[in-house]
């Protein structure tokens, strides 16, 4: 036997072996069901892991030998009639490699209805994702966007598709808003009171708390993906390969060198504008805003607000024209993608 | 509840429609914001305010009619109240402060309403007194007025309990022993239905003054304390089966791995997993030292007692009652049977180090708050570590990241280093890179004199397991 063995290097070992030999414990699980992308957050030892997958789809023609490529390299897919139906994180390299754009099961926020394979999709993506309840009740919570006018019956649709499909899973699946999300996932330390944003692929959505009760909540449909098709349509490439663009190397502190980052810079000034300009007007017009007793900060999440300088770029929207509250500070979540499910998490466990 | 109200109710509470917060005061908030300071948890934090603001909406008629002066004193108690309701071992602290915040504020109410009707009766009487003295004739008026003002008799002041006067055995002895279990005069009971028999206790400890090697020993000598580092559910009936379970797979797994030599479940059983004969992997890289002698690796010389719990720096203590209780009664019986020396009754996080890193506090278990005189045992954090005082060990800011600063013996150890820096001429850090030489020589010769006697009883440091450098 080592004599310097300690105890401690057991106990990951042992509570690993615990959990699973204890059927009885389950784990309540976040779902932020985006647009672009739907991520995964549960809480383990170590502290909140999370996973995601990419919620885009794109068909192929059927034969034998794509298919048996595609086995081989462990690329989700399922047939349908003469297509094959590629989904998740592979997508967006086949469509580069054909030059062709995405699909998306859903669309500003969403599911789409122009999209027939959508649901089905969508539900693969997810069983990718969200193992079975390992207790039949477990909670889940999954997030869904602020009604905006005149899409209140999608909604309704939206929300009640997700949650029979994971109840499906035999979890007790409740709803949680975006933006509210987002405020419990950054602004614990602020007591959940201030202004949670995300910027997701379909839209931007907004919340604003005080002592974790919504008080405004709306959304603006615009998101990355509008970035996307407008700058793909002035510079005539792909919005497909315009995201990967700028998911990779946009920096928006720095002058733009091309085109492309031109039209990618307007686009984003175009993007906040409008976001900041509609958080001033709903704030202005608000009949039921709390009378806070301090500045309220806020927290910008998203896979839209990841590029460099979005931040400042923000800041310097929200001081061309004064703001109807006071505002303390301005932060981007510390990880903008997975934001929005850890508030969902803290939700789920604060639901079960 | 019409299906249109319960479903608006439970969009409410998920979030998914707007309220209306404007009831709730800027004071409302800046009370309630007051008391989240020590929850740790978003969950609970969360619990706490979606309960508080859900009260005082209930009462939203009422608090207008409360005094304005009055109110922060209601919305605090209202807050108290939430933090009772916290759910989780982590906040028993917290349930525990708020309950007793408020049994002062019931005393208190209680003994103030007392006072004022004492108050009241005292002063009606010196009143009548004094009106007897100058108006004869109104004094039988006053009289039979004085019991109607008086009547309502003020409530007693709460007597102290007396102080209950319990009995301890002068000695502890084996009372009882059956098939799986011992019973000692303390109250002490041992499961022991999974004791093993391990490897022999057999260690050399080193004389601090000339760092020779000491004759080989076999005697216990002290206790490092641990936790468990597993998975701690909350004490409530519901996790009954869990808790159960838990206890058991630790048993089983820490007799497989031969870890410890007591084991104290949620419940307070005290399981014997290795003889007393035996010794532990329980803190193979650590270093205590006291009276003379250096002790460089713990496994042996040491019982090793842990608590099935997490050790948690920011919170508050981690053992259960039972766990407290039995842990005091096990530490009663092995000091005296063994004659172990208190001094060297310790905690693993003040003792374990890491030689590559040359850093301690390795393991953070009890690196504080370990409850040494609810244990009857002197406090330890004073003690400067022969680690950092003999052997110039370090520390990271990893350290200050799990547990705040370290105890105050590191302090006292590294001022003693800088002072005998100073006397040498040397720079601390020279002094720290002779001392840590000093570590490696001391280590090798002890395990050499172990292995040389016997070399089935202290094996030669094989590769590390996983978590240790």
């Amino acid at each position: 036997m080592d004599d310097r063995k300690d105890h401690l290097w057991k106990v990951q070992e042992g509570s690993e072996q615990a959990a699973a030999e204890d059927p009885s414990r389950g784990t309540p699980l976040g779902v932020d069901v985006g647009t672009s992308k739907i991520v995964a957050a549960r809480r383990r030892t170590k502290g909140t892991e999370t996973s995601m997958q990419l919620n885009a789809f794109i068909p192929v023609p059927f034969s034998r030998f794509t298919e048996t490529i595609l086995g081989q390299n462990e690329i989700p897919y399922f047939r349908d009639g003469d297509e094959l139906i590629i989904f998740g994180g592979a997508t967006e390299r086949f469509a580069n490699m054909f030059n062709v754009e995405t699909r998306r099961p859903m669309a500003d926020g969403l599911l789409n209805p122009k999209e027939r394979m959508g649901t089905v999709v969508l539900e693969s993506i997810m069983r990718g994702l969200i193992p079975k309840a390992k207790i039949q009740g477990e909670v889940l919570s999954f997030s869904v966007p602020a009604a905006s006018e005149g899409r209140e019956a999608e909604l309704v649709y939206h929300e009640a598709s997700l949650r029979r499909f994971f109840e499906t899973l035999g979890y007790r699946a409740v709803a949680i808003n975006e933006g509210l999300a987002v405020i419990f996932s950054e602004l614990e330390d602020q007591n959940f009171t201030g202004i949670g944003i995300s910027c997701g692929g379909g839209m931007c959505n907004v919340a604003l708390a005080y002592l974790s009760i919504p008080s405004l909540l709306f959304g603006i449909s615009k998101g990355g993906d509008y970035i996307d098709n407008s700058v793909g349509s002035v510079v005539d490439e792909p919005a497909t390969r315009i995201k990967m663009i700028k998911e990779e190397k946009l920096d928006l502190t720095r002058a733009p060198v091309d085109k492309l980052e031109k039209a990618l810079h307007i686009y984003y000034e175009d993007l906040v504008e409008s976001l900041v300009d509609s958080i001033r007007k709903a704030v202005a017009k608000a009949d039921k805003l709390p009378r806070a007793h301090r500045p309220l900060p806020i927290v910008i999440a998203g896979g839209t607000a990841k590029p460099k300088g979005f931040k400042e770029l923000f800041e310097r929207s929200m001081k061309s024209k004064p703001f109807p509250i006071d505002i303390s500070d301005i932060r981007v979540a510390a990880d903008p993608v997975t934001a929005t499910a850890r508030g969902a998490l803290i939700a789920a466990l604060y639901e079960k | 509840m019409e299906p249109s109200a319960e479903s608006r109710r439970r969009a409410l509470e998920k979030g998914l429609v707007c309220e209306d917060p404007r009831e709730l005061s800027p004071e409302f908030a800046r009370s309630v914001e007051g008391l989240t300071r020590d929850i740790k948890d978003p969950v609970e934090r969360l619990r706490f305010l979606r309960n508080s603001t859900r009260t005082i909406r209930q009462l939203e008629d009422q608090i207008p009619r409360v005094p304005a002066l009055a109110r922060p004193l209601v919305y605090k108690y209202l807050g108290w109240r939430g933090l009772t309701m916290l759910k989780g071992q982590r906040a028993a602290g917290i349930r525990r402060g708020a309950r007793g915040k408020i049994a002062a504020l019931q005393i208190g109410i209680v003994l103030a309403g007392a006072g004022l009707l004492l108050g009241a009766s005292y002063g009606t009487i010196r009143f009548a007194a004094s009106l007897s003295r100058k108006t004869p004739t109104v004094e039988a008026r006053v009289h039979t007025e004085v019991p109607a003002v008086a009547a309502p008799q003020p409530t007693p002041t709460p007597k102290p309990e007396p102080e209950l006067l319990t009995q301890r055995p002068n000695s502890i002895w084996l009372v009882e022993k059956g098939k799986d279990y011992e019973l000692y005069s303390n109250g002490l009971r041992i499961d022991t239905t999974q004791r093993l028999k391990g490897t022999r206790r057999s260690y050399a400890a080193i004389d601090e003054a000339s760092g020779g090697v000491l004759p080989l020993a076999s005697d216990p000598v002290g206790i490092v304390f641990h936790t468990t580092e597993s998975d701690i559910l909350s004490l409530e009936a519901e996790n009954n089966a869990s808790l159960l379970r838990n206890s058991k797979n630790l048993v089983a797994y820490i007799k497989r791995h031969e870890f410890y030599h007591y084991l104290i479940d949620r419940f307070g059983r005290v399981y014997q997993i290795l003889s007393d004969d035996s010794r532990a992997n329980h803190a193979g890289f650590a270093v205590w030292a006291n009276a003379g002698k250096v002790y460089m690796n713990l496994n042996h010389a040491f019982f090793g007692v842990s608590f099935e719990s997490r050790f948690a720096p920011e919170g508050p203590l981690p053992l259960t009652e039972a766990q407290l209780q039995a842990g005091r009664l096990l530490t009663e019986h092995l000091v005296r049977r063994y004659d172990l020396d208190p001094r060297l009754c310790v905690a693993h996080g003040i003792v374990s180090v890491n030689p590559k890193t040359r850093r301690i506090g390795h393991h953070v278990d009890w690196a504080k708050n370990f409850p040494f005189k609810t244990f009857g045992l002197p406090d330890a954090y004073q003690v400067e570590p022969a680690s950092v005082r003999l052997f110039g060990f370090g520390y990271d800011d990893d350290l200050a990241k799990a547990i705040g600063e370290p105890w105050p013996g590191v302090f006292k150890a590294e001022a003693e280093l800088q002072r005998d820096a100073l006397k040498s001429g040397q720079s601390t850090d020279e002094l720290k890179q002779a001392l840590t030489r000093r570590y490696d020589l001391w280590f090798e010769e002890q395990s050499q004199a172990a292995k040389s006697t016997t070399s089935s009883l202290i094996t030669a440091p094989a590769p590390a397991g996983p978590g240790v450098n």
